[in-house]
């Protein structure tokens, strides 16, 4: 169950929060950018105290409730990503944001990458996925890339820079439908 | 593979640290002492003399920490994780471990306010249950049924190395050596 997805920018702001189940507490907005903050300075600070060296910063904090990944690209953005301790193919949705976001938020000229992310489609998208995964199977709602394989594909082979995502594609798929049923 | 422990009280003071298998060349830069049932905090600040052997990954270079500065990060970071996973979880204290690409860091806090780190490699499952016992089986025993060891708490200076008193360091040291993760 994937419970919300933060998205925090090299500087440490918060540029896109969503829930997506009951499963946290509610914040107020200021909260969130609080809490985006401190999970900004938390993960410079967890490679500067490792015991061994070289290390990255925090990659998954795991606590009774909710485990929250993060994917940090070369870029300085961070994916976060609340999570069921048990929910599995962790970075595999972490990669689909990242895809998500690079194709209807970075390839936008209207967004600045630093300034919070008002796209309907990234919206749509990303909850599409998420609903995917969560296995929230409403009778409108239907696994993500199943009905829109056709269009993903024609999409990625305009891109032929980012090979390795076609192979996973029907991986993707097929999981998507296995959750989702 | 365990790395190292700290044991905080209610006031952010570091009252206990050991190391096993530190990095060698932060061990070189902070235990003096070369053995490390004998390394406690005051053997930070030789630093100093020993750091050419470090390379431009160690994360310690150029910043020079001192074991006491490292201590109030690590502070910091459970703290700070705690506060953000009690104000997004709906439990009290619900904060067990982070990860990082080369450590994880399991935590656990007693009812008293008494935070246990430690570190190990990443591979480790949780090592909460050892941190317990640590506190139930050890801590207790030896250190808060001990009058002398109290005595240096509660009176507000706290002095660290009294506090690990010998028995408590012994018995966490061979502790930790008898878990199935301490060599792996």
């Amino acid at each position: 169950m994937i419970f919300s997805i933060y998205i925090i920018n090299k500087a440490g702001g918060l540029v896109y929060n969503k829930d997506y189940s009951e499963g946290l507490s509610k914040l107020t907005s200021n909260e969130y950018l609080v809490l985006a903050g401190t999970f900004h300075g938390v993960h410079a600070i967890t490679s500067k105290i490792s015991p061994a060296p070289g290390s990255s910063g925090i990659e998954m904090l795991e606590t009774d409730t909710f485990r929250i990944h993060c994917f940090q690209t070369l870029t300085g953005t961070k994916f976060l990503l609340v999570a069921d301790p048990q929910q599995p193919s962790i970075d595999m949705i972490l990669k689909k944001i990242y895809e998500i976001y690079s194709d209807y938020t970075v390839k936008n000229p209207f967004q600045n990458p630093e300034m919070p992310i008002r796209s309907e489609q990234f919206d749509v998208h990303l909850l599409k996925m998420v609903k995917s995964f969560n296995g929230l199977v409403a009778n409108n709602s239907i696994p993500y890339n199943v009905g829109s394989n056709a269009g993903v594909n024609a999409s990625l082979q305009s891109q032929p820079h980012v090979p390795s995502l076609q192979p996973s594609l029907p991986n993707i798929a097929s999981s998507g439908q296995g959750l989702g049923f | 593979m365990i790395y190292n422990m700290y044991i905080f009280d209610r006031h952010c003071q570091c009252i206990y640290y050991h190391d096993w298998h530190r990095g060698h060349t932060a061990k070189t830069a902070f235990d003096t002492h070369g053995d490390p049932l004998a390394s406690h905090p005051s053997g930070g600040g030789g630093g100093g003399s020993t750091t050419t052997t470090t390379t431009m990954t160690d994360p310690r270079q150029g910043m020079n920490m001192s074991l006491e500065e490292e201590g109030k990060l690590v502070y910091g970071v459970v703290y700070s994780l705690r506060n953000l996973v009690k104000k997004l979880g709906k439990s009290q204290d619900g904060f067990i471990a982070y990860r990082t690409s080369h450590y994880k860091l399991h935590y656990y806090e007693t009812l008293t306010g008494l935070k246990f780190v430690i570190n190990s490699d990443p591979n480790v499952e949780s090592l909460q249950q050892a941190l317990r016992q640590i506190y139930t089986q050890i801590y207790v025993e030896l250190v808060v049924k001990n009058p002398l060891a109290c005595a240096t708490i509660t009176n507000g200076q706290v002095n660290p190395e009294t506090m690990g008193a010998e028995g408590f360091r012994n018995g966490v040291d061979r502790f930790v050596r008898s878990l199935t993760m301490f060599d792996t």
